[in-house]
């Protein structure tokens, strides 16, 4: 399940465990994350991500379990011994102090002279693009500023790991845009292993080496982007990451490396990628991402794709660079998507029109239904 | 004072009179030149203000009142602001339970608590000294200061302190650098009430002093009760002044003003 | 001197350890040994338990003995009175309050706070200078040919000093509620067409509410609890409880029946604040 990297693990979690009376908040996270990794916790509220960040930063202490960063347990260094950076959600960005003050702080608390500790201030804050604002305060500075001195306050110590939670929340659309590749260009600059907090799994995809996909305290998959994209493991990690459609049916059998399944609104079998974990006979979910789902497909070699139903479309909309159909079929309502080729000049279905939509074998992702809650 | 129609206009404005009178009057005779207190006051003359001040009858209890005053205050702040921090960054069971006993002696008549508390110092044996008086006006003031700290640090974003810790300061250093600046303004606040508090405190200070000990109230009852003069009129004025100095200066310095009036 | 408004508390699921503990302790403390502590001696005194074994003999004297039993009343009545007129006085200086803005508030505030932070002994001085017969007040009738009144150590120049010691509070008090008042309310009446006096009756009062029972239960806590002025202005002619009591510890030395009445005033206070919380639960959904 884990893609361990070749290398020694930088910062490990073994066990991790946090309960609050009767809430289970982390329910034993194992994760191995390499130096220099950039690895996001992703999951909706309430799932333990940033639980579990705070337990690292040492903010929560668990209830069981071990954090090790080059193989030395943390576990028992208090909080301001852990030489680690922080960018909290808030920026929590010392109200009293000016940008530099806020910055040199931890310098300062590691009596540095000072000296050297402005000009550690001031490149820290070149690397951030605050330079010239030293003797501002933060409430005289905008949202994505003050996120960036929140960002050169962290990474001014030289910490060993860099901790974000859900640093981008606060910004609006454009300017997280921005902010996410900076981040990331930064990142790989510096080298700084770096966890990062979110619920925006277009963040996670866009930014993370890793992403760990965590639910109810637990990581249910931690891999790239695209592994946990093209090959999720469960179903509520095919559902939380971009849209599936989904059907219910069961497994006939295996054959010659596809999945024979009959779902519920067609006698025929379709086709759909193997899996080893699943009995003949036993109850299936599958699922489709929409943009896996041709329209009107072309003929591969003289052969129509193995899946292929009829369907009407009952509704589309239009999102500029892509445009998402409703589509009314034998298995039920399906999604389908379909990238913006407007100059292209093929033909796009309207709405009442009757088409036939079609998909390869290994778009379509099966999982046992016992697997979903649902 | 548009916003007001003109009966709401003539109404404030009458009971503002009604409202500033009594201080008026006093500070006004005050300043008679007369031997004894009448309305209109007789000419103007510093001459009261004098004999006031050199008046041991008044100067030394205007001292201890001083000094009561700040000793009940830093009583009060050590230990209500320990206790505001506490509550607020840790669930405590029956945190309501104990928020509402800290809270009480807020809302009882003083008079009791001085009664009790005359009972209490004759049995442990303190008596009559400035222990007993910093320790009775201190039960009546902590709640103010434990109150005000704890509206203004319950309303500051926990993850600063936190900041702070991640970037290498040990609990007291956090709270020293990071957290008493940002409650400042709260126990400025509480610091104010607790002060006016004690100093202008009646009946604790009358059952608990003694003639060393005797605070400026008390001996300004005691001389009322049996003199009619302009000495009272004199040493409340400069009492007034003490208070209403107090508050400029603190406004000034530290801009309280506008907590004055919301943290009631 | 003000109503124990508790402060909402929401903290982030923080851990209890047994440090926070250490930090209440001298606080909690504190209060048990000198604030419960007091309270409870002043009960075993008035329950005679230094010569033995409890007895009501104060208890029965008190409330068997006429004179006492008016006293009581006396106080209640007095603590009412003070109250309705201080609501009836109040109420419009409190909708001034909220209605004004920038330094006409910030001046109306400061007349209403100023008396506060005068000593209540020169507050009743005050009213002595012109209540009494060679007075201001009755310079003022004079000089316009009205008759004189002569009010000191009356229950009248009892009330008007003391109306004018709690007002503030009831000011104070109902002007918060009313600032969180939404403005809209009472403009969405105005358009449904209800009369200015209809509006106050049936939106600004009922929701104002709150702030009136702080008000009018401080107003009247304080005034049973009120000593100082009633003692300067009102002698023994207007006898309530906390100058009963004064008078048995100090003239007297009668210890145990003081606190005795102490008690009794206790106990009527805390039934008054027991009253207030039920008179806060919430009627609708705020």
């Amino acid at each position: 399940m884990n893609e361990r990297p070749t290398s020694t693990p930088h910062l490990s979690l073994r066990g991790l465990r946090k309960s609050y009376g009767e809430h289970v908040a982390v329910d034993g996270v194992d994760l191995d994350i390499g130096a220099g990794e950039f690895v996001a916790l992703l999951g909706p509220s309430g799932c333990g991500k940033t639980t579990l960040l705070r337990s690292i930063a040492g903010l929560v202490s668990p209830g069981g379990g071990d954090i090790l960063i080059e193989g030395r347990s943390i576990l028992g260094v208090p909080v301001h011994r852990r030489d680690l950076g922080m960018v909290f959600q808030s920026y929590a960005l010392f109200p009293h102090m000016t940008v530099a003050e806020n910055v040199a702080f931890g310098l300062r608390m590691r009596r540095l002279p000072r000296r050297e500790a402005e000009t550690r201030v001031a490149r820290a804050l070149e690397l951030v693009r605050m330079s010239g604002l030293e003797g501002r305060y933060p409430h005289q500075l905008s949202g994505g500023q003050q996120q960036r001195v929140a960002l050169a306050r962290a990474l001014v110590t030289n910490p060993a790991v860099l901790l974000l939670d859900e640093p981008l929340a606060a910004l609006d659309a454009k300017l997280r845009e921005a902010m996410q590749v900076e981040l990331r260009q930064l990142q790989r600059r510096i080298g700084i292993t770096t966890i990062f907090v979110t619920h925006d799994q277009h963040e996670a995809l866009a930014m993370a080496d890793r992403v760990a996909v965590m639910r109810g305290g637990r990581v249910e998959q931690f891999g790239t982007p695209t592994s946990v994209y093209e090959n999720p493991e469960t179903p509520f990690v095919a559902e939380f990451i971009g849209q599936m459609n989904r059907l219910s049916g069961e497994l006939i059998a295996n054959e010659s490396g596809v999945a024979k399944v009959r779902l519920a609104g067609r006698a025929e079998p379709f086709d759909a990628r193997s899996t080893s974990q699943i009995p003949p006979g036993g109850a299936v979910i599958a699922m489709m991402r929409p943009e896996k789902l041709e329209l009107a497909p072309a003929r591969v070699n003289g052969h129509a794709l193995p899946n292929q139903i009829a369907a009407k479309v009952t509704e589309t909309l239009f999102s500029g660079e892509k445009i998402t159909f409703y589509l009314d079929t034998a298995l039920g309502p399906l999604i389908a998507t379909m990238q913006n080729r407007s100059t292209e000049g093929k033909a796009i279905p309207q709405v009442g029109q009757a088409i036939e939509i079609g998909w390869r074998a290994a778009d379509a992702l099966i999982f046992a239904a016992s697997q979903s809650d649902r | 004072m548009s916003r007001l129609g003109l009966g709401l206009s003539l109404y404030v404005g009458v009971l503002t009179i009604f409202l500033l009178a009594p201080v008026a009057v006093v500070i006004a005779s005050a300043f008679t030149g007369a031997e004894f207190v009448t309305f209109p006051p007789h000419g103007v003359s510093l001459k009261w203000f004098a004999k006031v001040l050199g008046d041991p009858q008044f100067v030394v209890p205007l001292w201890n009142s001083l000094r009561l005053g700040v000793l009940a205050t830093l009583l009060s702040a050590v230990l209500a602001i320990p206790a505001a921090i506490a509550m607020v960054r840790y669930r405590l069971p029956g945190a309501d339970l104990i928020q509402a006993f800290l809270l009480s002696p807020l809302s009882l008549p003083t008079i009791i608590l001085a009664v009790g508390l005359l009972f209490f110092v004759a049995r442990i044996g303190i008596g009559s000294s400035l222990l007993a008086l910093v320790v009775g006006h201190a039960v009546i003031t902590v709640p103010y200061v434990l109150r005000t700290v704890l509206g203004v640090y319950a309303g500051i974003n926990r993850e600063i302190e936190e900041a702070a810790m991640v970037l290498g300061a040990n609990p007291l250093r956090a709270f020293w650098l990071v957290t008493l600046p940002l409650i400042r303004p709260g126990i400025l606040a509480g610091a104010i009430f607790s002060f006016l508090l004690s100093f202008d405190e009646v009946p604790v200070a009358l059952l608990l002093s003694n003639t060393d000990t005797t605070t400026l109230p008390v001996s300004i009852l005691s001389y009322l009760v049996y003199n009619y003069d302009p000495a009272v009129a004199a040493i409340s004025t400069i009492q007034i002044a003490i208070v209403i100095a107090v508050l400029l200066v603190l406004e000034r310095v530290f801009g309280v003003k506008h907590l004055l009036f919301t943290s009631r | 001197m003000a109503a124990p408004t508790s402060v909402a508390i929401s903290s982030a699921p923080a851990e209890a350890t047994c440090r926070p503990l250490l930090w209440l302790c001298p606080l909690i403390l504190f209060l048990v040994i000198f604030f419960a502590g007091p309270l409870l001696l002043n009960l075993m005194e008035s329950l005679r338990l230094d010569k033995g074994a409890p007895t009501f003999a104060e208890y029965t004297h008190i409330f068997g003995d006429p004179y006492y039993l008016r006293v009581i009343a006396q106080t209640l009545i007095f603590g009412i009175v003070v109250t309705a007129i201080c609501i009836v006085l109040g109420y419009p200086l409190a909708i001034a309050v909220a209605r004004l803005d920038g330094t006409g508030k910030a001046l109306l505030i400061f007349a209403v706070v100023v008396p506060l932070l005068i000593n209540v002994v020169v507050r009743s001085f005050g009213w002595m200078v012109i209540l009494s017969r060679a007075g201001a007040f009755n310079w003022l009738m004079r000089a316009l040919g009205l008759p004189t009144v002569d009010v000191m150590y009356t229950w009248t120049g009892v009330t008007i000093a003391l109306v004018h010691v709690l007002l503030p509070f009831m000011v104070l008090a109902i002007a918060s509620t009313l600032e969180t008042l939404d403005p809209r309310l009472e403009e969405a009446a105005r358009v449904l067409g209800a009369s200015r006096a209809r509006v106050f009756r049936h939106v600004t009062l009922p929701l104002s509410f709150e702030g009136l029972i702080t008000g009018s239960i401080l107003c009247f806590t304080l005034t049973i609890g009120s000593f100082v002025t009633v003692m300067l202005l009102g002698k023994t002619s207007t006898m309530i409880m906390p100058l009963l009591i004064y008078q048995q510890l100090t003239v007297s030395s009668n210890w145990p029946f003081a606190a005795a009445m102490g008690m009794t005033l206790l106990v009527i206070v805390t039934a008054v604040l027991w009253l207030q919380l039920q008179l806060r639960r919430p009627r609708w959904r705020r």
